[in-house]
């Protein structure tokens, strides 16, 4: 056998490498998910282009801290959410490269009507937090900007997932990519009533367990879900008894949706494998009915 | 092109050609698992970003260039090692076999010790038949560059060119 026989072989070989059927099935729900993350922020992002396509440079980092208020109402993102709390942007952090791609949007709150001084103060409080957070992930990214090698992806992004005349929740999405991506959620909550960040033991009467009945319906949910749908919650397994979720904890992340049912929010790789996301459940009215607020 | 087109451009290809990109990575990683999960990123990737896509006839070499990139970001990662594992493999393999198998072997080896990019040039080129023209756009570099990559790799293959490649 010649040398160029011996290509030729090389090349058969390697023309019989195929993916699996596993790994074409991996492949489409890797695709589907890329798709549904796009068509969440598509909207949104939209509403940012003009501004976007003014900032022309790959890197910007772009702070307008004297912009008139009223100015700031006229780029908000999503018109008539709530009456009190409003959600504008201030602050965008874009960059891209061949192996760096950014895009941060900072939200902040502000209110509608003055003379609300303890929801201004909370509204300021949450914002000098979200402000710190973003902060603290764009300075992370820069730094590694300088390393000459390696990929990195920062997506942050927000929604307002329940603007009630009770409640108003703001929704921060962090999506960390760098080889494996890595999404976290930050949700920010004000009762509208006392102006103060709601708490979830404010949701119930003094003196009740609710953390208990809260975990013992997301455990029932959890099992139903494993046995149904196959999701690989960490509970009732034997391997790694540590990992079992017992309970939430006093700080969970919570919100109230839209109909006034409890949501409990877990990050990735919090209550099952990475792969599995951000999850959340809705917490059955009928277990918590008796001692909520 | 409206941004949902390029999307779908971009969705149909992987979705077609996945393969192409599979055993691209394969010839690197030299495992299913592996070559899986950089395809399975670079498509991620590719969606995410399908809006930065400018033209629809690049949207293969588009593609290429993210796996491609994929592929070499896990090959700093574990390259070495891979290289130390296959070498041992197959000098194992070719204890015992006839003289055949051994320039088989032999070149397969001297293929994978290439440099990553030098390797890409070889695969797409003799593999899948690229021109050289395209593997240099998707490879960001010029004609040239590429041609030199192509003859300094042949040599190190110990592969004589016939006239005209």
């Amino acid at each position: 056998m010649d040398r160029m026989e011996a290509l030729q072989q090389v090349r058969e070989e390697y023309h019989n490498h195929e993916m699996s059927a596993q790994g074409v099935e991996q492949l489409n729900l890797a695709l589907r998910s890329a798709q549904n993350n796009k068509q969440k922020n598509r909207w949104k992002k939209g509403a940012l282009r003009p501004v976007l396509a003014l900032m022309a440079a790959t890197l910007l980092f772009v702070l307008l801290p004297n912009m008139d208020a009223r100015v700031a109402y006229a780029m908000e993102q999503i018109p008539g959410i709530g009456e009190l709390v409003q959600v504008v942007v201030f602050r965008n952090y874009t960059y891209e490269s061949d192996r760096n791609n950014a895009d941060v949007t900072v939200p902040e709150l502000v209110m509608a009507e003055e003379n609300q001084q303890q929801l201004e103060m909370t509204a300021q409080e949450i914002n000098q937090e979200i402000e710190t957070l973003t902060d603290q992930y764009v300075a992370e990214f820069t730094k590694t900007l300088s390393y000459e090698e390696g990929y990195q992806d920062l997506y942050i992004n927000h929604e307002v997932i329940a603007s009630t005349q009770q409640f108003f929740t703001l929704k921060l999405i962090v999506y960390q990519g760098a080889g494996s991506g890595y999404e976290q959620h930050f949700f920010y909550t004000i009762d509208l009533n006392s102006g103060e960040r709601m708490q979830l033991k404010d949701l119930f009467l003094d003196n009740t367990d609710y953390l208990s009945a809260i975990s013992e319906d997301i455990q029932a949910q959890m099992r139903q879900q494993k046995a149904q749908e196959d999701i690989p919650y960490w509970i009732d397994d034997p391997t790694v008894e540590e990992w079992n979720f017992e309970t939430i904890k006093e700080d969970q992340t919570f919100y109230v949706n839209e109909d006034n049912e409890l949501v409990i929010c877990f990050n990735e790789g919090d209550v099952a494998p990475m792969y599995v996301g951000c999850v959340e459940f809705v917490i059955n009215q009928d277990a918590i009915a008796s001692i909520r607020r | 092109m409206k941004r949902l087109e390029k999307e779908k451009i971009v969705v149909d290809i992987l979705t077609t050609e996945y393969n192409r990109f599979f055993r691209l990575a394969y010839s690197y990683t030299q495992n299913e698992e592996d070559a899986r999960d950089i395809v399975q990123e670079g498509a991620y990737k590719a969606i995410l970003n399908s809006d930065s896509l400018r033209k629809t006839e690049y949207a293969m070499t588009w593609l290429y260039r993210i796996m491609l990139n994929e592929t070499f970001r896990y090959c700093k990662k574990q390259r070495k090692q891979i290289t130390e594992e296959l070498t041992e493999k197959m000098t194992e393999q070719l204890e015992g076999k006839p003289q055949d198998t051994d320039q088989y072997m032999d070149l397969k080896s001297a293929l994978c010790q290439l440099e990553m990019k030098d390797q890409a040039v070889v695969t797409l080129r003799y593999f899948e038949d690229m021109k050289i023209a395209d593997i240099a756009k998707l490879m960001k570099e010029n004609e040239n560059t590429i041609k030199s990559r192509l003859y300094r790799s042949m040599d190190k293959l110990k592969i004589t060119l016939k006239d005209g490649e």
